[in-house]
């Protein structure tokens, strides 16, 4: 009896420890599947949100800078939120905090607030008024009904010595004198994160009294940033860097006409800065950029555009030859 | 001095009477009468009585002047005698003062003389006579002076002069003593003695028989030389004594009998012997004696069946040949000497077993004409020995041997073959071997022989140099053959091939190479007296054959050699020229051994080696050829010159080839000389193939030059629109022999000339789609850019690296352009700003060529466009379709600008050449593809083009490339580029007037932020 009684309770332990086993495992499998069904919606979320930006730039990019800042959106930063009208809470009342803004109703084109309206509309408002309507209430993407913390923004402001400038390959980014003193100045240009893809053509142009100086050998410059790419041979100046990677055009003086930067097979990601030890040599070039971003489910993502006042010409006429397709030469 | 008696006493003195016997002679027994001493032999005449008172003349004296030499004795009695014998006497008494009278007596021994007889010189008493001797042997005297006594038998006288009492078997002693007129009684005397019983022979006499000769003796007589010993018969005298009583000759036997037949008839021909049969069915083979030989280069032997010795005397042969020809055109009676034409002959008693064969008659025919191809005979044969005993002979029977003359193979064709078209495909002009034609060579060999073809066991095969060679000393001659090393004469190459079995055959090599320029014997070139040997023919100089073989079948009575020369295939001056071909199969006969008898070893002749008729001739050399020059006479004609030169068959044909790698396809034209068929003027060049396959035939990527022949020659060539690499010129000279060289051969550079077309840019951007292959050359600052090359492709080239490192571009291969990616939506925006400009700010203009507007001018138009000359102002030419830039484009001055915008094809030609350069101040741009076209003909000059401004050639719903140059400068490619590209900054800042400005933005992420 004894014996019998021993094995029935072996038999009880092993169970037991089957069943803490089996409930461990079904624990974790339910852990995963969590997981993964939170990292799901947090990537349908970042999607949303840079299509949303995407969306905003695209529709601002319709109109001209001209057009933006006849519509004085420099400086300034629109925001779009879920909007109702007359549903917002007083604006002073502590409770809710949210701020609405009043909107000058001949400015921007935003409505008139009233009532106290709840959320935001001014980015759907401005795309109104520059003439490309777009109505971001509704969206079906990152809807602004569906989280009460989904945001989108939307700003134009002057760039500065920080923000980054894009050249897309064969593409030329050119900074003009125009009345600007170039005389003893420099122009640091510091290129992003450099890798041995990149090149970058630096040309400068000079007048020659009322008309346009001759090439001169000394009027381009070849950078790339490594050595390592055997692609890149010849006469490359190189200006290693891993983070950054400047180059600088001293002692620039007032016959340049302008400075083109192309960048050669791959986007070249740069900043600038226009100085000198001595003297006045500030400028920013007339650039501006136009930020658009979305915040949908707490992911953040945005986008921006970097449009210079002052434009040139297409980069094509830096080409001295220029053949769209096939092989060329002997055989 | 005469005989010396020792007489009775020692002093010589006469003593008187004493017993003859007393007178001991030196061996002569004498007895006088008295017993005198005297120093002279006394002759039979004796010296008679000396006178006492005066003697008056002697004996001596008397006898003086009469033939003292005359025996006087005629018959003198001596000796023995019997009683029944007659005892005649016969004296010539002589003496010089005349006889007187005679006395003849009788003596006993040891009584006084009896006197028988007294004679005068007329009577005499008793039984004498007297007979007078003719006179004149007493010339000064009438007295007879010489006198025979004579008496007929003193026996009776004898007898009757003993009484009872007597002897008569006594000795007895006759005087004749002489009286002359005057002077001493000189006399003879004579002693003999009388038996007492008949010693003579009985009669009748006993006959000498055969065996009384005794043994090896006969009484035959065998002959004068044979005479022996007499041979006597005895009988039993009167006396009982045994007595010889008959003799006979006897004679040595006469030995010689007649002898057997000679044996083994041998036949020796220039060295070789044949043993004849003598069996009349079978008759003996025998080999063709070389022509030209003496006349004792073929003798007949036999083997005599000799008798022993001692048996006969001087043996001798009889040779009587009875020589048949060929059919039996001499056939004759047996024994006819001569024959029908002096064929035959009988060398008869000849000392030597050995013989020449031919008879010694006038008009006789040489053992060369007797013994001729199929010809039989018969020699007869027999020995003979003289007698011993006498000069009789003794003949045997004689021998016959046959024999009939081996006849030679005959060689009925020769053919001479080779593949005269070499892998060149060179056909070599007829019967002419060189390097690579008909190298190997085949000479193919059928003959047969009437003896049976499996006589055939070999042939000779001579190369005999035309003029140079002759095998007049060498042919009729038989060498030895061995393994031993050889040396080959070039202009008498000769080469034996011996028979194997199994269809093959080995080489033997005529050794001939000396300074007698005599063929010494054919060797094998073996290492060893077992070794083959090699193939090779060679003199001192250097090889000759690199490979003689041969193989030989049997078709019927065929035979069928085909021999196979492989001549080196290196240069070589050994054998050149004009070569006769001799050739002559072997037989068993003439190319055998010889027996150890005759010395072993083998031998060849080479009496049957003729001229085959056939000829080849040969040559080794290369052809040369020199000063070869390429000269450009204008941009797209070249003239190529050269010198043909060939020291051995002559130049044949010349092959001209021009390659190029790099422009495959590409027609070039010969228009001096020209075939007058474009199809053979006009070729395809090729690339540079191995060199084997230079100068081949029929001609690829090249031509057979017109005329090909002569020495000194020239080719004008119009390379049309070849435009890349380097157009190579080979020469190919073939002389007669297809024998070749062709320049570059020995690693010397063919004439050539550069064809790269190529571009030059500089400053601004350059960019490819795809790969870039110009081949820019060193010339002035120029290169393919000076700033960024940039390609889609994998390669760029070619980009010079110039001292100056500020005039050198940086390179960039595969790389991404945008405005390559996005080239259509990049021209369609261009196009839309271009026709917002010509619709806003541009004016519209007439006269493509001035523009006075501040902010430009545009010229437009629908359909295409032709424009060219100088212009001022900024102007845009724009064209719905194509643009053709027609004439040059000058700015006015640098404040001046054209922008050429097509939505088609933009051409640069202005259809006629300056010899200078076209210029074009301009930026041009073309949807589809820009043409730098040719402004000529292809086989003309072009100009070169400058284009001071940009080239952009988008390639939209166009051809690929979008870009090409057609402009070919030709041989002045390498010299200029054919197009120029200079940047201009203005075009960058005037664009702005006809294009706007670029408003292309990029966006980009910034920022990202997950929970």
């Amino acid at each position: 009896m004894t014996t019998k009684n021993h094995y029935k309770a072996q038999a009880l332990a092993i169970i037991m420890i089957i069943l803490i086993i089996s409930s461990m495992i079904g624990f974790a499998v339910l852990s995963r599947s969590q997981k993964a069904k939170r990292t799901a919606i947090q990537e349908r979320n970042s999607a949303e949100a840079y299509q949303v930006a995407d969306m905003i730039l695209d529709n601002l990019l319709l109109s001209t800078l001209e057009d933006w800042l006849s519509k004085g959106m420099i400086g300034k930063t629109y925001t779009e939120t879920q909007f109702e009208s007359g549903q917002g809470n007083d604006p002073q009342d502590p409770v809710t905090g949210k701020l609405i803004k009043t909107i000058n109703a001949q400015d921007g084109g935003m409505e008139i607030q009233r009532d106290y309206d709840k959320g935001s509309r001014e980015i759907t408002v401005l795309t109104g008024s520059l003439g490309n309507p777009l109505n971001l209430q509704n969206l079906n993407i990152c809807s602004l009904r569906e989280h009460a913390q989904n945001e989108y923004r939307l700003s134009l402001t002057e760039i500065t010595s920080q923000d980054i400038i894009t050249i897309k390959p064969g593409q030329t980014f050119t900074f003009l004198r125009e009345d600007r003193n170039f005389e003893g100045c420099n122009l640091q240009i510091s290129v992003i994160n450099p890798n041995n893809q990149q090149g970058l053509v630096v040309n400068k142009i000079y007048h020659d009294g009322n008309g346009i100086k001759d090439y001169d050998y000394s009027d381009t410059t070849s950078y790339k940033f490594s050595t390592s790419n055997t692609n890149f041979t010849g006469n490359w100046e190189l200006k290693e860097g891993s983070s950054y990677s400047h180059i600088v055009l001293h002692d620039l003086n007032n016959t340049i006409s302008a400075i083109g930067l192309t960048a050669v097979n791959e986007e070249v990601n740069f900043s600038f800065s226009f100085g000198a030890a001595f003297g006045s040599c500030s400028s920013n070039f007339n650039v501006y950029k136009l930020k658009a971003s979305a915040n949908c489910g707490g992911t953040y993502r945005a986008k921006e555009v970097v449009i210079p006042a002052e434009r040139y010409t297409h980069s094509i006429f830096n080409y001295v030859f220029f053949n769209g397709l096939g092989n060329i030469g002997t055989n | 001095m005469g005989t010396t008696y020792k007489c009775c006493s020692e002093t010589d003195k006469w003593v008187g009477i004493c017993d003859p016997e007393d007178c001991i002679t030196d061996g002569k027994t004498v007895w006088i009468s008295a017993c005198q001493c005297t120093t002279e032999d006394p002759g039979p005449g004796g010296p008679g009585d000396p006178d006492p008172i005066y003697p008056g003349p002697s004996c001596n004296e008397q006898q003086n002047l009469i033939d003292p030499l005359k025996p006087r004795w005629l018959v003198i009695p001596q000796g023995e005698y019997y009683s029944t014998s007659v005892i005649p006497m016969k004296y010539i008494a002589g003496t010089n003062t005349g006889v007187k009278e005679i006395s003849v007596q009788l003596r006993r021994y040891g009584t006084p003389h009896l006197e028988i007889c007294r004679c005068s010189t007329k009577s005499c008493t008793g039984e004498c006579t007297v007979e007078i001797v003719n006179r004149e042997q007493c010339p000064n005297w009438d007295d007879i002076c010489n006198i025979i006594i004579s008496h007929p038998d003193l026996m009776p006288v004898m007898k009757a002069n003993t009484g009872p009492n007597q002897n008569l078997f006594i000795p007895w002693h006759l005087r004749v003593d002489v009286i002359p007129k005057w002077g001493s009684t000189c006399g003879a005397d004579a002693k003999y003695e009388v038996k007492d019983c008949d010693s003579s022979c009985p009669t009748p006499r006993c006959t000498v028989k055969e065996q009384d000769c005794g043994t090896g003796f006969t009484l035959q007589n065998t002959g004068p030389y044979c005479l022996a010993h007499k041979a006597t018969c005895k009988q039993v005298n009167g006396c009982g004594k045994e007595i010889d009583c008959n003799e006979a000759q006897c004679y040595g036997p006469e030995k010689n009998t007649n002898p057997q037949p000679p044996t083994t008839p041998k036949l020796k021909i220039d060295g070789y012997t044949y043993t004849l049969s003598t069996n009349e069915n079978n008759w003996t083979r025998v080999r063709k004696p070389l022509p030209g030989k003496p006349e004792d280069a073929v003798k007949f032997s036999v083997t005599p069946q000799t008798p022993p010795s001692g048996t006969y005397r001087n043996p001798l042969f009889d040779f009587t040949a009875e020589n048949m020809g060929v059919g039996n055109e001499w056939y004759d009676e047996w024994g006819n000497c001569v024959g029908v034409a002096g064929e035959d002959f009988c060398n008869h008693n000849r000392q030597s077993n050995t013989t020449d064969f031919h008879g010694e008659h006038a008009g006789h025919k040489s053992p060369v004409e007797i013994l001729k191809e199929g010809a039989a005979g018969i020699i007869a044969t027999r020995y003979h020995t003289q007698n011993i005993c006498n000069d009789d002979r003794k003949h045997s029977g004689y021998m016959h041997s046959r024999y009939q003359v081996d006849r030679l193979p005959v060689v009925e064709s020769v053919e001479i073959t080779g593949n005269d078209t070499t892998l060149k495909g060179c056909k070599a002009t007829a019967k002419f071997t060189g390097l690579d034609a008909n190298n190997p060579l085949t000479i193919t060999v059928t003959g047969s022989d009437p003896d049976g073809v499996n006589d055939i066991n070999g042939l000779s095969v001579w190369l005999v140099k035309r003029g140079v060679g002759d095998l007049s000393n060498d042919i009729d001659e038989y060498r030895g053959m061995g393994s031993g090393l050889t040396t080959t004469n070039p202009n008498e190459i000769g080469m034996h091939f011996e028979f194997l079995e199994r269809n093959q055959a080995h080489l033997y090599k005529a050794n001939n190479e000396n300074s007698a320029n005599r063929l010494a014997g054919w060797g094998r070139d073996a290492d060893n007296s077992q070794s083959l040997g090699t193939n090779k023919v060679q003199s001192s100089q250097g090889l000759l054959i690199e490979a003689a073989t041969a193989t030989h079948r049997t078709e019927g009575n065929k035979k069928i050699v085909t021999v196979t020369l492989q001549f080196p295939k290196q240069e070589s001056q050994l054998i050149m020229g004009e070569y006769d071909v001799y050739v002559g199969f072997s037989d068993i006969f003439t190319k055998s051994k010889r027996s150890a008898e005759d010395g072993g070893g083998k031998y060849l002749d080479s009496q049957n080696v003729k001229n085959s008729g056939k000829n080849w001739s040969f040559d080794f050399v290369k052809p040369k050829i020199e000063n070869t020059k390429l000269q450009t006479l204008e941009q797209k004609v070249q003239k190529l010159s050269w010198k043909n030169t060939d020291t051995g068959s002559g130049p044949m044909n010349t092959v001209i080839n021009a390659y190029n790698n790099d422009s495959i396809g590409t027609e070039i034209l010969r228009t001096i000389p020209s075939a007058g068929n474009d199809d053979l003027d006009r070729i395809k060049l090729q690339e540079v193939p191995g060199r084997t396959s230079i100068g081949n035939m029929p001609v690829s990527s090249g031509w057979k030059h017109i005329p090909d022949n002569v020495e000194v020659t020239s080719m004008t060539v119009n390379t049309l629109d070849l435009a890349a690499g380097n157009l190579r010129f080979y020469i190919t000279l073939y002389d007669k022999a297809c024998n070749y060289k062709h320049t570059g051969e020995e690693g010397e550079p063919p004439p050539e000339q550069n064809y790269d077309r190529w571009l030059s840019t500089k400053g601004g951007i350059f960019y490819s789609q795809g790969r870039v292959n110009y081949k820019t050359k060193d010339i002035a600052d120029f290169n393919l850019g000076t700033e960024l090359l940039s390609t889609g492709g994998t390669s760029i080239g070619t980009v010079r690296q110039l001292a100056d490192d500020n005039k050198n571009p940086a390179i960039a291969k595969n790389i991404i352009d945008t405005n390559q990616q996005n080239r259509t939506s990049l021209f369609e925006e261009l196009d839309r700003k271009l026709k917002n400009s010509m619709s806003k700010d541009l004016e519209k203009i007439t006269n493509p060529l001035a523009c006075n507007n501040l902010k430009g001018c545009y010229f437009s138009s629908e359909n295409d466009i032709n424009i060219g000359g100088t212009y001022s102002g900024k102007i845009l030419i724009y064209s719905e379709k194509d643009i053709t830039i027609t004439g040059e484009l000058k700015a006015t001055s640098n404040n001046d600008a054209m922008f050429i915008f097509s939505k088609g094809n933009i051409v640069v030609n202005d259809g006629r050449v300056s010899n200078s350069t076209d210029r074009i101040d301009a930026f041009l741009m073309a949807k589809g593809r820009i043409t730098i076209a040719q402004d000529a003909d292809a086989n003309k000059n072009h100009d070169q083009v400058l284009i001071v401004g940009g080239l952009t050639a988008f390639g939209i719903d166009g051809g690929s490339p979008a870009f090409i140059l057609e402009r070919n400068l030709g041989a002045e490619n390498p010299l200029r580029p054919a197009l120029i590209l200079n940047y201009h900054p203005k075009y960058t800042k005037f664009a702005e007037l006809f294009f706007g400005v670029d408003t292309s933005v990029h966006k980009r992420e910034v920022g990202f932020k997950p929970l």
